[in-house]
């Protein structure tokens, strides 16, 4: 048997609510306690509660990601339900592999489905991304280089990899 | 104290695989060295590891024994490995080897590193992955990762647009 932070049982109900990645609001702890608060911002920036159920006095709340619900569009849930294997690993791991990638493989990248694109776009990461790319003054102007139509016009050689 | 090095622990994974490991080895993961930490008094009962499956351990133990000895990152060093590991995505020899595997496992090796808390395979399946992408088109990447392309034609048309400067390199 297994007991939950406040001695309760955990029972098989529980357990699977638990695995959904729903989060039980009882007198626990609240899950990201030991995250550090920018972090948890910038996670949850990306995430809306949802309600799910409430059942025996227990609100179930899922953490739905907002290109899952007013994002792209509705299709973009194929981030989370797709086949594929990149679209299905944990972000933390996710952020780990793109931060290895060249700006130019990122942008190929973002442009593979809606779900990659909606993420690229509103994550910081390009600002630690390889190789050390000049400042240019802020993220929107970044994501302006990026994806702006005026790219060839204003920064011709920065169409190779050297 | 410290516990001798030719301890054995056993260790159970989901699948109910069973497998009986020399300690340094095992404690190449973060997790399992705590976890052996934690524990004051010897017990007999297998560790278990809900979240990784007997063949997938199988191939991380191959790893951590390969890699025994080496001395783990501490938390100072990392933060200044940090910033080099990431400018690199060169693999050794041996590892390159090791994870030259199918894209299935190649990803439950990720997971399973995460989740053991095994820095240096992680970084090693993520700079994987990382090449993988390395040089490819878009189309080339949805094939690669089987990513099903849900762009609208005139969204495709726009990206084709955008992508014109890029398609010149």
């Amino acid at each position: 048997m297994r007991l939950g932070p406040d001695g309760t049982c955990i029972t098989p109900e529980i357990q699977r609510q638990l695995e959904a990645g729903m989060f039980l609001c009882r007198n626990w702890p609240f899950p990201f306690d030991d995250v550090e608060d920018d972090e948890l911002l910038l996670e949850l920036g990306n995430m809306k509660p949802k309600i799910g159920s409430i059942r025996d006095g227990i609100i179930s709340i899922r953490l739905l990601p907002l290109c899952a619900q007013n994002g792209v569009k509705s299709k973009s849930n194929l981030m989370f339900k797709d086949l594929s294997p990149l679209l299905n690993i944990p972000v933390e791991i996710f952020l780990e592999v793109i931060e290895h990638l060249h700006p130019l493989d990122l942008y190929h990248l973002s442009k593979t489905c809606s779900a990659m694109k909606a993420f690229v776009q509103r994550q910081l990461i390009p600002f630690r991304l390889h190789p050390a790319f000049p400042s240019l003054g802020g993220r929107s102007s970044f994501l302006d280089l990026l994806y702006a139509m005026s790219v060839k016009i204003t920064s011709p050689y920065l169409t190779s990899y050297t | 104290m410290a516990a001798p090095a030719t301890q054995q622990i056993k260790i159970r994974c989901n699948d109910e695989k069973e497998f009986t490991v020399d300690r340094d080895v095992l404690e190449r993961s973060v997790l399992i060295k705590n976890m052996l930490e934690d524990v004051t008094e010897q017990q007999d009962a297998p560790i278990p590891l809900p979240n990784v499956s007997g063949p997938v351990m199988a191939k991380v133990l191959e790893y951590c024994t390969h890699h025994r000895g080496e001395p783990l990152p501490s938390a100072d060093t990392e933060q200044s490995q940090d910033e080099t590991r990431k400018r690199t995505t060169d693999i050794s020899e041996w590892d390159q080897k090791f994870i030259t595997v199918d894209q299935e496992m190649l990803f439950e090796i990720i997971l399973a590193a995460n989740y053991l808390d095994i820095k240096s395979l992680l970084d090693v399946g993520c700079k994987t992955v990382a090449n993988m992408i390395k040089g490819k088109t878009p189309e080339e990447i949805r094939k690669l990762f089987n990513i099903v392309n849900d762009f609208t034609p005139e969204e495709e048309a726009q990206i084709k647009k955008e992508n014109e400067w890029a398609e010149d390199r």
